[in-house]
């Protein structure tokens, strides 16, 4: 949903005649970071919208299922979410960013996910091919060092970590996700950081 | 830390923690960790959501109605079944309601938001207020005045209420409050100066206590403690043996280290006789 893509093949036909005139693309972002008006179009089943919706928040949620449920099981999650977001649109009411309301049903669908499959985090995204040419060796190692840590931590906290580190969302906006006072989310990620810290140096990590 | 790290303190709390970490060369090198491994975290590789996720997710769109049908009743003696069906189902949400919200009612004092609130209000009035403030805390959690024995007798361990804290604190009264965590002990002290501390312990750990107000982790008295600003005061919460001690109206992180110094002196002293 960017505003500046040329390539993207979006609306101006069946999506804004189906609002009655133009939403005004992307250009007038509310402050959930997406436009009304592509919110309002997921809210009457417009396939274009739902589309422009995906594009904007799919990468966010795909590196989050990522290291949550593994790389095998990310892409379901990731289209459970989507599947759950255009069935229960019409529930968000504006009153948080819509992005933390997306995170927030992104939480909980992960964390299901990993409550029913009954399985640990199981292979981490280290186990994937990488580039092992020797300008790469310390970096890919390190990399390798830190996801193997990360499967290594509890889900709760490793949720409000890469929150905050990969999709560095501010705390009140992982209060707001995670249904925790703010305060908490400092203490959880002090936790996250200081046991994430164990496992690297168990796994070899020499800070 | 982790607030201080993340640049989520208010500025003159930021300060004054930023001059601890200047003194104390273990939040130093705990900061520089947190820093190394939000680093090596920038350096992730992020791969893309597959291109066949949108395909199948569309397709399973498509297989499901977007709007239901609008249910047409063929006769009257069904719309009226319909009718008398509708009726039957209000009566039973709304007794479901009743239960639920007399449930949500009996509940909700022990939920963590209400003790949020009613310990962010005590928090507030503490330092302006506090004969106002104590009133609240004792009426809102059932408190009452104990002295030393009674204390012990009802919790059965001896609580942390030394008769004298460094800068000439005095006992002045212990109460006893019933918290939805725990029976919990308060002790207030004061001081020629007419400053006041209050000292609670409690079984677990109570971040809720503090709101939304941000948590700070510092090595005080090399004993990880946490940290709130309350105004111009700070609130300091360190576990001591099995349970948490929090106190409240401290001027500043050396006091904050002086008083966790004391009571650990306290505990060695007790376990040597």
């Amino acid at each position: 949903m960017t505003t500046s893509s040329p390539s993207s093949p979006r609306r101006n036909t069946s999506v804004t005649a189906s609002n009655g005139g133009d939403r005004g693309e992307c250009a007038s972002r509310n402050t959930s970071g997406c436009a009304a008006a592509v919110i309002e179009g997921c809210k009457t089943g417009d396939r274009l919208a739902q589309k422009e919706l995906y594009d904007e928040f799919r990468e966010k949620i795909f590196r989050l299922a990522l290291r949550m449920v593994g790389p095998q099981d990310a892409p379901d999650v990731l289209q459970q979410v989507f599947l759950q977001t255009y069935r229960n649109i019409r529930q968000y009411s504006g009153r948080s960013s819509f992005s933390t309301w997306l995170y927030r049903l992104a939480i909980n669908e992960c964390l299901q996910f990993r409550r029913r499959e009954r399985r640990p985090g199981r292979e981490s995204l280290a186990s994937e091919p990488i580039d092992r040419s020797p300008s790469h060796a310390m970096h890919a190692q390190r990399q390798e060092l830190l996801e193997q840590a990360l499967q290594r931590l509890d889900p709760e906290l490793r949720v409000i970590f890469l929150l905050r580190e990969v999709d560095g969302l501010p705390y009140s906006e992982i209060a707001t996700a995670l249904k925790i006072p703010q305060g908490t989310v400092g203490s959880r990620l002090n936790r996250a950081r200081q046991q994430l810290r164990e496992h690297l140096v168990q796994l070899g990590w020499e800070p | 830390m982790s607030s201080f790290h993340d640049h989520e303190l208010q500025p003159a709390f930021e300060a004054e923690v930023r001059e601890h970490i200047g003194q104390c060369v273990e939040c130093s090198r705990r900061l520089a960790e947190f820093g190394e491994i939000s680093r090596m975290t920038a350096e992730l590789r992020n791969p893309s959501a597959p291109a066949s996720v949108w395909p199948d997710l569309r397709s399973k769109l498509d297989h499901v109605p977007q709007t239901r049908p609008t249910p047409v009743l063929g006769s009257i003696r069904r719309r009226r079944r319909a009718f008398g069906m509708a009726i039957a189902a209000s009566l039973v949400l709304a007794l479901f309601s009743w239960g639920l919200l007399a449930w949500w009612r009996q509940s909700y004092d022990h939920d963590h938001i209400s003790v949020a609130a009613n310990f962010g209000r005590y928090l507030s009035e503490f330092d302006q207020n506090p004969e106002q403030a104590q009133l609240a805390l004792v009426s809102n959690y059932d408190g009452r005045v104990v002295d030393l024995e009674e204390a012990a007798r009802t919790l059965r361990y001896p609580p942390v209420a030394p008769e004298m804290l460094p800068n000439g604190f005095a006992r002045d009264r212990i109460y006893l409050l019933k918290m939805p965590c725990c029976l919990c002990v308060q002790t207030i002290y004061k001081n020629e100066a007419g400053d006041r501390l209050a000292v609670f312990e409690h079984v677990d750990d109570q971040p809720h206590w503090f709101g939304d107000r941000p948590i700070v982790t510092a090595q005080c008295h090399g004993t990880p403690t946490s940290l709130v600003q309350v105004d111009d005061r700070l609130a300091a919460t360190w576990k001591r043996q099995q349970r948490f001690i929090t106190l409240i109206g401290l001027r500043g992180v050396e006091e904050v280290t002086q008083l966790v110094s004391f009571f650990d002196q306290a505990d060695s002293a007790r376990e040597q006789l």
